[in-house]
């Protein structure tokens, strides 16, 4: 007879669950950001909260703090520019969540070289003119495009030395500098904007994103957030067990 | 005493007052083949041939079946349910189940065989021979053997002024009750055997056995209603049945059938994505 009282018993577990969380449930997840041939990994805080009768708000953060480890240690040897004349490369990088913005720092060597012209289309880099270590800050911002973030830098500050201050105001070679980083780092921003991609099992909780910026997370750690909301229905929950079902996570239909 | 208690539960009684909770685990009941991935219900009636169970008692676009095998009393009970929702309004699902029961009705005479009351001034044990579904009815057939004693100062039973076994039939049915299945008993009938089934009867003691099957009975149904064992999953919906009972699976098979809904809302959805979460079946990071 003791089975009895197994009844409410599990009657209870099962109300225990449903309490779990009555308004807003959050879920971590882990992601990757396609960057080139190479893929970074990041875990995306999903926040979801009842807004309206109908309506389920969406809270989404972007934990990039391994992509901030990652990154700097990949750029280290790699060119941002590199031309028949000009050559940058980051020698180290760092960046720190503000607030709201990001802060990128780093040592850039600048090398010009000769360059001369061989055909109408191609250049030939001559010998090494000279060097120059410059300190790089910036920074950057996130915008909002077609539902995904994307990185923006604001302004790029280059100074040098002031040894070498004369021989770089003669040919404006940090101004020239400065535009072509901006304009090879935006490239790349551009073709890495962070879109995050919820499971199969959340797919018919796609959002619509609103609102999103950077956000320090912890100290100086760098975070995206994005908020949107998502109309919902019945047919929600049915599509969510529908994919829970294909994916054998609960039991079969008859 | 606990054990000389209503526990070992009237007839019928027990044997649906178990199912509840139990939420069951089991193979499939009888020669079913099972028509297994068709989600849409396409395959309909094919299915309903091979397990005598109309899909229509468990339509909805999304549809589950789970097979449970619970022990009671040591004996392990097979149940199958199969469930389905599906979108009644814009902020309303209607979920249907059925309950096959068929494990549970032939395990029932050994589950249920045994002391139903042992009081000192009566002890009535049951026999359970054969339990059927009659359309929304069930009927239990077995026997009760009565003893009637005198009271000693202890409660225990003393000097036994009578004996009788007779035939029992009682017939029960279950109405939807708050959230869960309420059984009741609709009648029970005694047929006293032989000469001391006459003398029983003129002394007025069938009708005491039949008012102590009817009372015992009674007491136990009405405090272990059934809820029905369905899935984990919808539990977090927390739906209401609005109508339902037992069903024959023809012929004669046990089987419960229960309509109900659930309103959804954003906060809903949000509190099924918590309780699945809960439940392990949302696991998205390391």
């Amino acid at each position: 007879m003791r089975l009895w009282f197994l009844i409410p018993a599990l009657m209870a577990a099962a109300l225990g669950a449903r309490d779990a969380n009555a308004q807003q449930v959050h879920f971590d997840i882990d992601a990757t950001l396609p960057v080139r041939d190479t893929e970074l990994p990041y875990t995306l805080d999903l926040n979801l909260t009842a807004a309206a009768p109908t309506r389920i708000g969406v809270g989404a953060l972007l934990d990039l703090r391994e992509i901030q480890k990652i990154v700097p240690e990949r750029m280290a040897d790699n060119a941002i520019v590199d031309n028949c004349g000009l050559q940058v490369r980051l020698d180290d990088l760092s960046f720190q969540a503000q607030d709201e913005a990001i802060g990128l720092d780093g040592g850039v060597t600048i090398t010009i070289f000769e360059c001369s012209r061989t055909s109408e289309r191609d250049f030939q880099r001559g010998e090494q003119k000279r060097a120059i270590l410059a300190n790089m800050s910036t920074q950057a911002t996130v915008e909002l495009r077609n539902n995904c973030a994307y990185f923006k830098l604001i302004d790029l500050t280059l100074t040098a030395p002031e040894a070498q201050r004369e021989q770089l105001l003669e040919d404006d070679t940090l101004d020239s500098v400065k535009e072509l980083m901006l304009a090879a780092v935006d490239l790349v921003l551009n073709e890495t904007p962070l879109c995050p991609e919820l499971p199969a099992e959340l797919a018919s909780l796609d959002p619509v994103y609103e609102n999103g910026g950077p956000m320090e997370i912890g100290d100086g750690g760098l975070g995206v957030f994005l908020d949107g909301s998502v109309d919902v229905s019945p047919s929600t929950i049915l599509d969510i067990l529908t994919v829970l079902q294909q994916r054998k996570l609960i039991p079969g239909p008859p | 005493m606990a054990s000389s208690r209503t526990n070992k539960g009237l007839l019928i009684c027990v044997l649906l007052a178990m199912l509840p909770g139990c939420g069951s685990k089991a193979q499939d009941q009888g020669a079913t083949s099972e028509t297994a991935t068709q989600a849409d219900g396409s395959n309909n009636t094919a299915s309903f041939a091979t397990s005598g169970i109309d899909p229509a008692t468990y339509a909805g676009r999304f549809q589950i079946k789970l097979t449970k095998e619970v022990p009671l009393r040591d004996i392990p009970v097979p149940f199958t349910v199969y469930s389905g929702l599906e979108e009644a309004s814009p902020t309303r699902l209607r979920l249907k189940a059925f309950m096959d029961l068929r494990g549970l009705q032939e395990k029932a005479p050994q589950i249920l065989t045994g002391p139903l009351e042992e009081s000192c001034k009566r002890q009535i044990y049951l026999e359970i021979r054969d339990v059927t579904a009659i359309g929304e009815t069930v009927k239990v057939e077995g026997s009760a053997r009565a003893q009637f004693t005198r009271c000693k100062r202890n409660e225990e039973p003393g000097f036994r002024y009578f004996g009788a076994t007779v035939d029992a039939v009682a017939i029960a049915k279950a109405v939807v009750k708050d959230q869960c299945l309420t059984f009741s008993i609709e009648g029970v009938d005694l047929d006293p055997r032989g000469f001391i089934g006459a003398i029983s009867n003129l002394f007025g003691l069938t009708n005491r056995i039949n008012e102590a099957v009817l009372e015992k009975g009674g007491e136990f149904l009405a405090a272990n209603p059934v809820c029905p064992p369905l899935p984990e999953e919808f539990t977090v919906l927390d739906p209401i049945y609005e109508s339902g009972g037992t069903r024959e699976i023809a012929p004669g098979g046990m089987g419960a059938a229960v309509v109900g809904s659930a309103d959804v809302s954003a906060e809903t959805i949000v509190k099924v994505l918590g309780g699945l979460k809960e439940l392990g079946v949302l696991e998205f990071a390391e």
